[in-house]
């Protein structure tokens, strides 16, 4: 195991943003962490970059025991490389920033040069070198960092949501980089995600974080909204974006509800599943994964719906399909206001 | 207003032909206001750096002081030094008064304050993923600290100027411990009260002209530090 988590918590005064009895994470591999905003998964990372220590636990690294000092975590910090969701350049060229870490480690110049031309090669900004690195754009910027991260060759690279600030050339690009550092380089890759959708089709292992604690599967359909009463006296659930739907055995008030994707049933409008409290919306993604196939419909929320490999034959959904959805109260959990 | 205009022309006349006594007060002034910003930026940078940087029990009072400095009358600053460095003072063996070593002393205690609190707001400013980027690339606490002067360096450089734009424009400190001796400690503020006294205005006259052009040329690097800073 490359990361072994027992007991591990983290507070921010009376809060606790990170509790994780048992968690493991395997070396030589991409791992996903999913989870909603807010689960834990930033707070995990900066532990596992050994930039933030946790207040109470214990952890070990690659089989050593980590000793949460800074005489300690100092030679494993220059193991681990973290990319931050936004990386930030330092005023300088692009070249300079890269030869940041490598000056640290005492390399010699034309040997510093080298892995500099390499790894700015490997992502595609060879010409980049003297370029300002202040004056970046968003995928530029996230691709200069993971050939900064690179030049360091770690073990592990930690990314914080990398493609939740670049475009889908950029996105497209990072995939295909973060694939080839596992593949080619054997580095461990473990980047944090709450877009399950493509976090699953990179991933080797996928670890779910809900609320700080590490739980089973990943919680999805998360919306927060108030259960009040309509005109006829059911209980519904809306959404703070107006979206509504039956909620029965519910308090009213504010509420923080999660739909389970299996739990959905999907129709085509006319056809025999529609009914009054149904919402309906176009399909805009479609993905394959193991245990079926993963159709997001944007209903005024974008919502997850998984369909059996049978279903998906029966139905042939296609992008841009105006479709409907029901929602089954087996797939309703109430997460609290 | 003939007062005026004749002192003036009268001084840009002492200026265009480099009067000797203009000349000695003016190198006087950048001399002593010179080392004494040096002077404090060696102490107020590390200090700034370590209160904004630092993790300690106190931070904030500390902060608070070093604003309620950044108020300090010279004269009180003046007195103060004076209390040590006057013959019954206990550094009066020393025989620092009515010098330039008593005036440097003077001003730097003066514009230590500037520079520490000036360099805590611009540390401050730091964005803090530089301070984490270079600890994940490898970085101990003092290479991560010398990652955040090098992004504050505007910031820093902004604080020293408006510094030096205190202290060469003071004049309790300079009076109090230099004494206004003519060649030796007579700075561009002192002579120019002096004059006033004597009711001769070409030369207070013609010294403030090089004290405004002195401000503007700080105040125009002051500017051209803060746009970087702020780019």
């Amino acid at each position: 195991m490359l990361y072994t988590l027992n007991g591990i918590t983290k507070e921010y005064g009376n809060r606790k943003v990170l509790d994780a009895e048992s968690l493991k994470i395997p070396a030589g591999k991409i791992t996903a962490l999913l989870g909603p905003n807010g689960a834990g998964k930033t707070t995990l990372l900066s532990i596992l970059a050994f930039l933030s220590y946790p207040t109470r636990g214990s952890m070990t690294y690659d089989s050593r025991e980590v000793r949460f000092a800074q005489s300690h975590v100092q030679p494993l910090r220059r193991e681990v490389v973290l990319i931050n969701q936004h990386p930030i350049m330092f005023s300088r060229t692009v070249a300079r920033n890269m030869e940041f870490g490598l000056k640290l480690r005492g390399m010699a110049k034309e040997q510093r040069e080298t892995i500099i031309r390499e790894n700015l090669s490997l992502v595609g900004l060879e010409h980049f070198a003297q370029a300002r690195a202040h004056k970046l754009s968003g995928g530029e910027t996230q691709r200069i960092a993971i050939a900064r991260a690179l030049a360091l060759s770690p073990k592990v690279i930690l990314c914080d949501e990398p493609l939740s600030s670049v475009d889908s050339q950029n996105q497209a690009i990072i995939v295909g980089l973060l694939r080839r550092i596992n593949k080619d380089r054997g580095i461990s890759v473990i980047f944090t995600s709450h877009d399950s959708v493509w976090a699953r089709s990179l991933a080797h292992e996928v670890l779910y974080l809900d609320e700080g604690r590490p739980v089973d599967s990943v919680l999805e359909n998360i919306f927060s909204g108030d259960v009040v009463k309509n005109e006829s006296g059911e209980t519904v659930f809306v959404s703070g974006e107006g979206v509504g739907f039956p909620l029965s055995g519910a308090s009213p008030g504010p509420a923080r509800v999660s739909l389970d994707p299996s739990g959905l049933e999907i129709f085509r409008p006319g056809s025999s599943g529609r009914s009054p409290e149904s919402l309906y919306g176009r399909i805009h993604q479609l993905s394959h994964e193991k245990k079926g196939i993963r159709v997001v419909i944007d209903a005024g929320l974008p919502f997850t719906v998984l369909l059996s490999e049978n279903d998906y034959k029966f139905m042939c959904p296609k992008i841009g399909d105006m479709m409907g959805i029901k929602i089954t109260p087996k797939a309703i959990r109430i997460l609290g206001g | 207003m003939d007062l005026l205009f004749d002192s003036f022309w009268s001084a840009l006349i002492l200026l265009l032909h480099a009067d000797k006594e203009l000349l000695e007060i003016v190198k006087v002034s950048l001399t002593v206001s010179g080392v004494s910003t040096l002077l404090a930026g060696l102490a107020g940078v590390p200090l700034g750096f370590w209160v904004a940087f630092g993790r300690f029990h106190g931070r904030a009072m500390i902060t608070t002081v070093l604003h309620t400095l950044l108020a300090l009358p010279t004269v009180v600053v003046g007195l103060f030094v004076y209390a040590f460095i006057s013959r019954r003072g206990i550094l009066g063996p020393l025989d620092l008064l009515y010098t330039q070593k008593a005036m440097i002393l003077g001003q730097t205690i003066l514009i230590i304050p500037v520079v520490a609190a000036f360099t805590i707001t611009a540390v401050k400013k730091v964005d803090k993923r530089y301070r984490q980027t270079a600890m994940t690339l490898g970085a101990n606490g003092f290479q991560t600290a010398m990652v955040v002067a090098t992004e504050a360096r505007y910031g820093i450089m902004a604080a020293i100027t408006a510094a030096f734009g205190r202290v060469i424009a003071e004049v309790g400190v300079s009076m109090m411990l230099g004494g206004n001796i003519k060649g030796f400690t007579r700075t561009m503020t002192t002579a120019m009260a002096l004059e006033y006294d004597k009711g001769q205005f070409v030369l207070a006259v013609a010294l403030g002209i090089v004290l405004l052009a002195v401000a503007f040329g700080v105040n125009f690097i002051l500017n051209i530090f803060q746009a970087r800073a702020q780019s």
